[in-house]
């Protein structure tokens, strides 16, 4: 046999991994965004200030050598608090879309697949949660149980999920009535193993486009919570929340808004890059070099 | 009205790369004859009936030649010309009926579009004829008929629908583009009638495009045969199939598998399929060709007559090498 | 007991859809069907399209549930099993589609493809050496193993989708209408891949098809089906030298034929009326019969010997003169 290069065409994923590393696009988005979260992860160690310690007497402060990106009007340190705030972001967005996914693919592929009565019982369910208002259900859970990041996530990732599970079910019923499902069924393999090994990988692509777009919708609902008073409280930051401070004092002090609304924008761009080189490398179809 | 195709040749640009689609094809079609143009999948034959009428989307393509339709030269003339031309004095049929009708309109106001396009006439009058052609495709209780949307018909019924629309304007020209490929045969062999009576009736000539050499033998008076492109042979059918010279046309022929008589093995057209995107050079068919020679690949081909009413491209056929 | 010989026994079997949400009452897309199959033989299935012959394909591969009737392959009744049963058969009945392009899963590679079918934990370099061989009798270049289906055309396709239903080493192989999308030229080489594999495995095949000259290249004995019975059913040559039923000698004078000197006589049957999908009594095809006579109204035909022949059955009352 003629040898191959190793990574090129093995596998569909091994494959995507060496499309996705030729997309020069994809791969500075996910640099990119690494970047930003090694550096929220060691916040600490890059600043000597602590996101709620002020210093009231400066008050806010243009950028500078001793604050980077300056300060607010209570004098706290901008750098700082973004990238504490980031730290709730991602981990708010990152997380609650992976909970989305997961039970979304989940519920709308058993959906989907099943069809018939489970079918009509599953999306009735899907139904019915989308209309239970979203913020009294919060506010339920926060009456009920502490205030915690963790159980924002859960909330979250419970309402976002009902979309892709949706989205997942009808491509999902459609592949169903390709024969190569058929020729599947006709092999003998069990129901998991059609799903995960004939179905899953066909539907990545409008999985990861929605999934991509549901990161920053998610950090803008935790700005919305944390505005009521049911996210993330004060002192402490998220993006949302700098995001908020900044438009009110956009005039005096633009600074304020241009950080948080750069970084937001930034990870807006590079989510939206890996999605699309997700996508075109879970596609065989799309060119090979 | 006779159509007279000269050099006609269209080609589509695609991210930086050419792919033609059709090379340089000359023929011309006679009042009131069938001309059935046969190839594979990929041959050209539904881009060259497309491109005459200017159906091609003209970014991608690029059309180059002439086609005269009477005096009018189809590819060189106004927007405005072609599209009187196009549903009124030459009408199309395709393969799947289904898909060609508009799923949510009655089968009244399609069938009656071409007219009140084309002719001053009434909604009622357009109505009468449209009913009139339903009978005359053999659709019985067409009055009630015309008033149904296009999935209430079976694939014959929708596809007799489709020549009555094509017809209503009682075109010179009516071309076919696999027109029973996705029916029966029984079903085909009602529509193939129908469409010899019907062009007797109205005096018109018929382009059959199809891969099946059968309808050919049965329908059409003349047929060029297409490959990558090109037309390798054209004949008077009879001739075709008696004196086939191509060793293309020989190849199809043989690979079809008989009706009458079995066969142990069928015969294979082996080699590489042609690849639209190489330039060529030569006979196209020669890189599959057992006869072929050196020569082939590099001589210009060109269509010759080896006898009355009888042209093909195959150079060791000119030369004598091939016996008829 | 049943006759060992046998491989594949279908006895009285008719299916019929429930007809949904409209008032319609289930239509009979198979109606007391039998035909058995002995090891190594092809039956070629012959009919216009919605007559029955795909759902009787996949009835046989139980995709579909039948109404009454037994299906029994190598002695095992397939009717009454759970789907727990069922699965490990499945394997042993392999299906080749019509279309090459959604057969195949887009997201796997060849390799994949064709190795699902191995049953058991296999080395990978045994999987390789096997998917070379079995790619190698179809007629495809081992080297593409690693390429995905978009990369192959339409023939090429299919063949990787033989490959893979020969790769389950299957008892049975159904082929519903595996050349029929295909070119004249791309179907004679997969009607020569089936034919030697066919032959030097010793597959048994149902081959279903509209087109009846493929048929008789491919296979052995023909049934005719006609609104979901079968209406003939032979030897394929004394079927297509003597066929006895006016239904089949309809289909045989429809096929165009290339030779412009055969003039053929117009195609007597009368036009097909969907919506006399007969609930009578009688024969399903008096309504189209150009030699229908009173009896045939009343009377359902059984399958009969015809002729002289062997296994030559037709079920038309005026084949009895």
């Amino acid at each position: 046999m003629k040898s191959k290069p190793l990574l090129a065409g093995n596998s569909l994923w091994l494959e995507a991994l060496s499309r996705f590393s030729h997309n020069r696009l994809a791969v500075t988005g996910l640099v990119f965004l690494l970047l930003m979260i090694i550096f929220c992860i060691s916040a600490p160690l890059l600043t000597p200030y602590t996101y709620d310690s002020q210093k009231l007497s400066s008050g806010a402060t243009p950028p500078g050598i001793s604050h980077l990106m300056g300060t607010d009007i209570l004098g706290r340190d901008l750098f700082t608090r973004l990238l504490y705030g980031g730290r709730v972001s991602f981990s708010v967005g990152l997380c609650a879309t992976l909970v989305s996914v997961v039970i979304g693919i989940f519920w709308g592929s058993v959906a989907g697949w099943c069809g018939g009565k489970v079918d009509s019982i599953m999306m009735r369910i899907v139904d019915i949660a989308y209309a239970f208002p979203f913020t009294i259900f919060v506010i339920i859970l926060m009456v009920f149980f502490q205030r915690s990041l963790l159980l924002l996530f859960l909330a979250i990732g419970a309402v976002e999920w009902l979309t892709m599970a949706r989205i997942v079910r009808g491509q999902v019923m459609a592949l169903r009535q390709q024969e190569f499902i058929d020729a599947a069924i006709g092999l003998g393999l069990s129901q998991p193993v059609i799903i995960i090994r004939h179905i899953l990988p066909n539907i990545t692509g409008p999985v990861i486009i929605y999934a991509t777009l549901t990161v920053p919708a998610i950090m803008l609902l935790e700005a919305f919570l944390s505005f009521l008073g049911l996210g993330v409280q004060p002192p402490a930051s998220s993006l949302g929340i700098l995001i908020r401070e900044g438009t009110e004092a956009m005039e005096e002090y633009p600074w304020l808004l241009l950080f948080p609304g750069a970084v937001l924008s930034l990870t807006l761009f590079s989510l939206n890059f890996i999605g699309d080189g997700l996508r075109d490398a879970l596609d065989p179809k799309s060119s090979r070099e | 009205m006779h159509l007279d195709i000269k050099n006609l040749s269209a080609s589509f640009h695609l991210r930086g790369s050419k792919v033609n689609a059709v090379r340089g094809v000359s023929l011309s079609i006679a009042d009131g004859k069938t001309v059935g143009i046969v190839g594979e999948s990929g041959s050209g034959k539904t881009v060259l009936s497309l491109s005459f009428l200017r159906l091609l989307p003209t970014p991608p393509a690029v059309v180059k030649g002439n086609a005269f339709f009477g005096n009018l030269d189809l590819i060189n003339c106004s927007d405005r010309e072609i599209r009187s031309i196009r549903g009124n004095r030459i009408s199309m049929i395709f393969q799947d009926p289904l898909s060609s009708f508009n799923p949510y309109l009655r089968l009244s106001q399609q069938l009656t579009e071409p007219l009140l396009c084309h002719q001053n006439i009434s909604r009622k009058q357009a109505l009468e004829i449209s009913i009139s052609m339903l009978s005359e495709t053999g659709i019985c209780d067409p009055h009630k008929k015309i008033t149904c949307y296009p999935h209430q018909f079976s694939g014959g019924m929708l596809q007799r629908a489709m020549i009555a629309m094509a017809l209503v304007t009682k075109p010179d020209m009516l071309i076919a583009d696999e027109p029973t490929t996705a029916l029966d045969v029984t079903t085909q062999a009602q529509i193939l009638s129908l469409m010899k009576k019907l062009q007797q009736q109205y005096s018109m000539s018929i382009i059959f495009i199809t891969h099946n050499l059968g309808i050919v033998a049965g329908f059409c008076d003349f047929v060029h045969v297409m490959y990558a492109g090109m037309i390798l042979e054209s004949a008077q059918t009879r001739l075709l199939f008696k004196n086939t010279a191509h060793p293309y046309t020989k190849a199809l022929i043989r690979s079809v598998p008989s009706l009458h008589s079995s066969v142990e093995q069928l015969y294979v057209i082996g080699g590489p399929p042609y690849d639209p995107s190489q330039p060529l050079k030569g006979c196209p068919f020669a890189p599959r060709c057992e006869f072929c020679v050196p020569e082939c690949f590099n001589e210009q081909i060109e269509l010759t007559e080896i006898e009355p009413e009888h042209k093909t491209t195959c150079i060791r056929v000119k030369q004598g090498e091939l016996c008829l | 007991m049943s006759n060992t010989c046998n491989l594949l026994e279908v006895k009285n079997l008719s299916v019929s859809f429930t007809g949904n949400s409209r008032k319609k009452n289930g239509v009979k897309a198979v109606r007391d069907v039998s035909f058995t199959l002995k090891k190594g033989e092809t039956l070629g299935l012959v009919g216009e399209s919605g007559c029955g012959k795909t759902t009787l394909g996949r009835t046989i591969t139980r995709f579909q549930k039948e109404n009454s009737g037994s299906i029994n392959l190598n002695g095992i009744d397939l009717c009454h099993l759970s789907p727990s049963q069922l699965r490990p058969l499945r394997r042993q009945m392999q299906m080749i589609f019509q279309n090459p392009y959604s057969s195949l899963n887009p997201r796997m590679t060849v390799l994949e493809i064709i190795a699902e079918p191995f049953s058991g934990k296999l080395s990978r370099k045994y999987k390789i050496s096997r998917v070379t061989d079995l790619m190698v009798q179809c007629g495809l270049d081992p080297e593409m193993m690693r390429k995905f289906p978009h990369e192959f055309s339409g023939g090429q396709r299919q063949r990787i989708a033989i490959a893979r239903a020969v790769a389950a080493d299957p008892m049975l192989i159904i082929a519903d209408e595996p050349v029929s999308s295909l070119d004249v030229s791309v179907q004679a080489q997969i009607l020569n891949v089936l034919k030697s594999l066919r032959d030097t495995l010793e597959l048994t095949m149902l081959f279903i098809s509209h087109d009846l000259s493929v048929v008789r290249y491919i296979s052995q004995k023909v049934a005719v089906m006609y609104q979901g019975s079968i209406i003939e059913t032979g030897k394929t040559e004394d079927l297509f030298k003597n066929p006895c039923h006016p239904y089949t000698r309809t289909l045989l004078d429809a096929v165009p034929v290339i030779d412009p000197d055969i003039i053929k006589h117009k195609v007597k049957s009368i036009l097909r009326n969907d919506s006399d999908i007969s609930e009578a009594t009688g024969c399903p095809f008096c309504l189209r019969c150009p030699e229908v006579k009173n009896i045939c109204k009343s009377e359902f035909p059984n399958l009969r010997k015809c002729g002289i022949e062997e296994c030559h059955f037709v079920a038309c009352v005026n084949n009895d003169q």
